[in-house]
């Protein structure tokens, strides 16, 4: 299926210029352009490698001349980095999810599959389930009792929406993910040594008798806000009393654990292998990078930033950016990693000035 | 190899640019080596290991500091001057 030229410039808000009738039906870098692919020249390290492709037209950015390229059309895009998001939906073929509900499919008949839904083969609606106009379900995903998915929503292969679970417009969730698993939380008849050890910050005690932990049962859902994004495998609690909630617009990278009753903001970037134990509230915006780990009860405020592995023991006002494990701001940590590695250094200069003082004593 | 300050920064700098040292010219800037701030932080440990000699520079604002890093000679003319006047 072929794009013209104007159709692509419309779709990611760029000029387009020349022949902008030519059809075009991949994209590609420049130096492996065959004659039907846009050739994505927006950095000037790219140009170079138009001559040495077969492209005719390109996607480059404001300011380049595409006459003197030698291109018979071009699209100008003013920031080229998100033009990438427009060519990008224009162009991407989808998981291949086939309209309608595939004979395999398990629905209950309590369910309700709004009109343009698509549900892949073996994927499972249990009662209850509400499904959303044009949502679509890929094959062995699971949409659990009770359920709500949006209008528009796409569940990726084997994802499962656990129960009573609430996912908002345009969400989409991919292979694997776990969406309102029960909370970790368990409790002890008598109190407990952890208890113990949070109170006092590690004085030990094991005077106390023995005790088997209690479940605490997830009463919760989770709901997720609309156009959120989950990653591939990741788990998501549900909420003791009230919902596990992630606002609008929130984006999880793969393998992200999410605790119980966590309560995390809008238009927030969590990366790869972030951990949340329970409780947490998370402001919006917040972006933390891979690996980065928040304790239980916290606050963190709007707008902050974590640099990968950062781990977060305390609460976090707005707008700071935080590196290192415990979190500190960004440039305390540097300070503090400069002092680290000069800290060998230091003790042979102390080593060498104690030689000396005593070297002065000996001679007196 | 010599062992020349010029040598040895231009050996450590090409190491964290993951170059040969004969890639490494005078004129370069940090940005043509593909050396970015954390980077950095890196290699001026290491030219303070190197040389025994404290760098005087600010992570979060390179550009601020007295140690001139904007090109690989400037780098070099900074050490120097340094060796000379921690050393003495």
């Amino acid at each position: 299926m072929g794009h013209r030229i104007d159709q692509i410039a419309a779709a990611l808000g760029g000029e387009a210029f020349g022949a902008v009738s030519i059809e075009i039906t991949g994209a590609a870098e420049p130096a492996q352009a065959g004659p039907d692919d846009l050739a994505l020249a927006m950095k000037p390290e790219f140009v170079a490698g138009l001559a040495d492709g077969r492209a005719r037209a390109a996607l480059i950015a404001d300011g380049m001349d595409w006459q003197a390229l030698g291109l018979e059309a071009a699209i100008l895009v003013r920031r080229p980095r998100f033009a990438m998001s427009g060519l990008t939906r224009a162009m991407d073929a989808g998981p291949g999810i086939a309209p309608g509900i595939h004979p395999t499919a398990l629905i209950d008949d309590q369910a309700q599959i709004a009109p343009g839904a698509a549900i892949g083969p073996f994927a499972v609606i249990a009662a209850g389930a509400q499904i959303g106009p044009r949502a679509r379900i890929d094959a062995h995903a699971v949409i659990g009792a009770m359920a709500q998915l949006g209008a528009d929503a796409l569940v990726l292969a084997g994802a499962k929406i656990g129960a009573r679970v609430v996912v908002g417009d345009r969400v989409i969730i991919h292979p694997g993910a776990v969406i309102g698993s029960d909370g970790f939380s368990f409790v002890t008849p008598e109190k407990s040594h952890v208890e113990a050890a949070r109170e006092s910050l590690g004085k030990e005690d094991l005077r106390r008798s023995p005790q088997s932990w209690t479940r605490i049962h997830s009463l919760g859902a989770v709901r997720l806000g609309d156009d959120v994004e989950i990653g591939a495998n990741c788990a998501i609690d549900r909420g003791t009393i009230a919902n596990t909630e992630i606002g609008d617009g929130t984006k999880f990278d793969n393998l992200v654990h999410i605790g119980h009753n966590v309560k995390i903001g809008r238009d927030c970037l969590i990366c790869g292998q972030v951990g949340m134990a329970g409780s947490a509230q998370i402001g919006d915006r917040v972006v933390l990078g891979g690996q980065c780990g928040v304790s239980d009860n916290i606050v963190v405020g709007d707008d902050v930033v974590g640099a990968g592995a950062t781990k977060i023991y305390s609460n976090v006002p707005p707008g700071r950016i935080l590196m290192g494990a415990p979190a500190v701001k960004m440039e305390t940590h540097v300070e503090m990693y400069k002092a680290l590695r000069r800290l060998p250094r230091l003790t042979q200069t102390v080593a060498a000035l104690k030689k000396a003082i005593s070297n002065d004593r000996d001679g007196d | 190899m010599s062992n020349s300050v010029r040598d040895q920064v231009v050996a450590i700098l090409a190491d964290q640019a993951l170059m040969a040292p004969a890639e490494v010219s005078d004129g370069a800037e940090l940005a043509d080596l593909g050396i970015d701030s954390m980077t950095l932080v890196e290699a001026i440990f290491r030219i303070e290991e190197t040389f025994d000699i404290q760098v005087p520079f600010n992570a979060n604002a390179p550009t601020e500091s007295e140690f001139d890093i904007s090109t690989v000679a400037s780098i070099i003319a900074a050490v120097e001057g340094l060796i000379a006047a921690q050393k003495s």
